[in-house]
């Protein structure tokens, strides 16, 4: 929702007032967060493959941001994404390193842990899109599950499968494609 | 309605970028440009649904699929219960799936030295037979893993499956080996 023309304001405009303090601030941070949450979010379930954990990445960047940006110590506040970038790397450092810590307690008490919680929430209607995975070939399924889930690169991809890595990136590009149009029904 | 971006990333460099196959140069410009472009978020959110997705039926042994070993293993790192059976060729094996069970692996152990293509022929009991064409394997390997999904499994009755890989050749198949998988749900299921 935009409004009160926050929504044509600029990235660099709002962070300028929030960081003046000044009876706009509540509704330039909240027009910010609705937009870097988002934007976040994505950059945590690239490199995190964790929903909620790029949820916890969000809550952290967009606290450091505000704080930062209200305490003016954003000294560029036209070159916002240059900031968020850095809080989002330093984030995802700290997780991966507490992860780590808690997979090698995994390994020592596995089995004595209760399972993981499910994510609450499912963003797509999950039958659709198994039905969908299920209308392309084996290798093209193969090949977004070695991607998607296992992030292997298509040189290791291509080697597993006996493929050639650019024969890899167009099945990727084509069974993405097809599974794309399949979910948003023009290609039911 | 968003702004529309002077410079829009493209659905390929966006794949890629999933992929993670972007030099570290260029995924540093495409994430700040994600980061700051509302409207190549929004697509790039698009395509994050489908990714999520995916892991979430792959995690939730939800997407039948001949699965590699670094899959499997990612599944294990990532505490995922796995119930599997290892069946070598010409033999069968006793087989449910518990209530707790994540994910479900059948293991048909074969020669894959100087393959080329591989097929699985399955019929359930005296159903009709499906086969399934070219499916991806590792040759450095022996044996073809297979996920089938643990709900569906676990909601049948007594029944028997069998399979058959096949090497495909100019020749014709040969035969690779045959399982046999005689499943019976879980004793609190019946």
């Amino acid at each position: 929702m935009e409004d009160g023309g926050l929504g044509a304001s600029s990235d660099g405009e709002l962070a300028r007032r929030v960081a003046a303090r000044d009876g706009g601030a509540p509704e330039a941070e909240a027009e910010l967060c609705r937009r870097l949450g988002r934007r976040v979010r994505l950059y945590g379930l690239r490199h995190l493959r964790d929903a909620a954990a790029a949820d916890d990445l969000v809550q952290d960047v967009l606290v450091l941001t505000l704080e930062r940006l209200r305490s003016g110590r954003v000294r560029e506040p036209d070159r916002l994404a240059s900031f968020v970038l850095g809080a989002c790397r330093l984030a995802v450092w700290n997780h991966r390193r507490g992860r780590r810590r808690r997979e090698a307690l995994l390994d020592r008490f596995s089995g004595v842990f209760p399972r993981q919680a499910e994510p609450d929430s499912v963003l797509l209607d999950r039958s659709r899109l198994r039905d969908c995975l299920a209308r392309l070939a084996e290798r093209e399924r193969s090949v977004l599950v070695l991607t998607f889930y296992a992030e292997e690169p298509s040189g290791a991809i291509a080697a597993r499968v006996g493929l050639s890595p650019d024969n890899v990136r167009t099945v990727r590009h084509r069974a993405f494609d097809r599974l794309r149009r399949c979910v948003q029904g023009s290609d039911a | 309605m968003s702004a529309p971006c002077r410079s829009p990333v493209s659905d390929d460099t966006l794949l890629d970028w999933w992929g993670g196959e972007l030099p570290p140069p260029e995924r540093a410009r495409l994430e700040k440009h994600l980061l700051s472009c509302e409207a190549c978020s929004v697509r790039a959110f698009a395509s994050s649904r489908l990714v999520e997705g995916v892991r979430d039926l792959v995690r939730r042994g939800d997407l039948p699929a001949v699965v590699l070993p670094s899959v499997v293993e990612l599944l294990r790192r990532e505490g995922r219960r796995i119930r599997e059976y290892r069946v070598a060729p010409g033999r069968g094996v006793q087989c449910t799936v518990g209530p707790d069970d994540d994910v479900v692996l059948a293991r048909l152990s074969a020669d894959l030295r100087d393959v080329r293509r591989l097929d699985l022929v399955s019929r359930v009991d005296d159903g009709a037979e499906h086969r399934l064409s070219d499916l991806p394997f590792d040759p450095s390997t022996d044996e073809v893993i297979l996920a089938p999904s643990a709900d569906v499994l676990r909601a049948r009755p007594v029944h028997v499956e069998r399979m058959r890989l096949l090497a495909v050749g100019p020749e014709g198949d040969r035969l690779l080996g045959e399982y046999t998988f005689n499943h019976s749900p879980w004793p609190g299921n019946r």
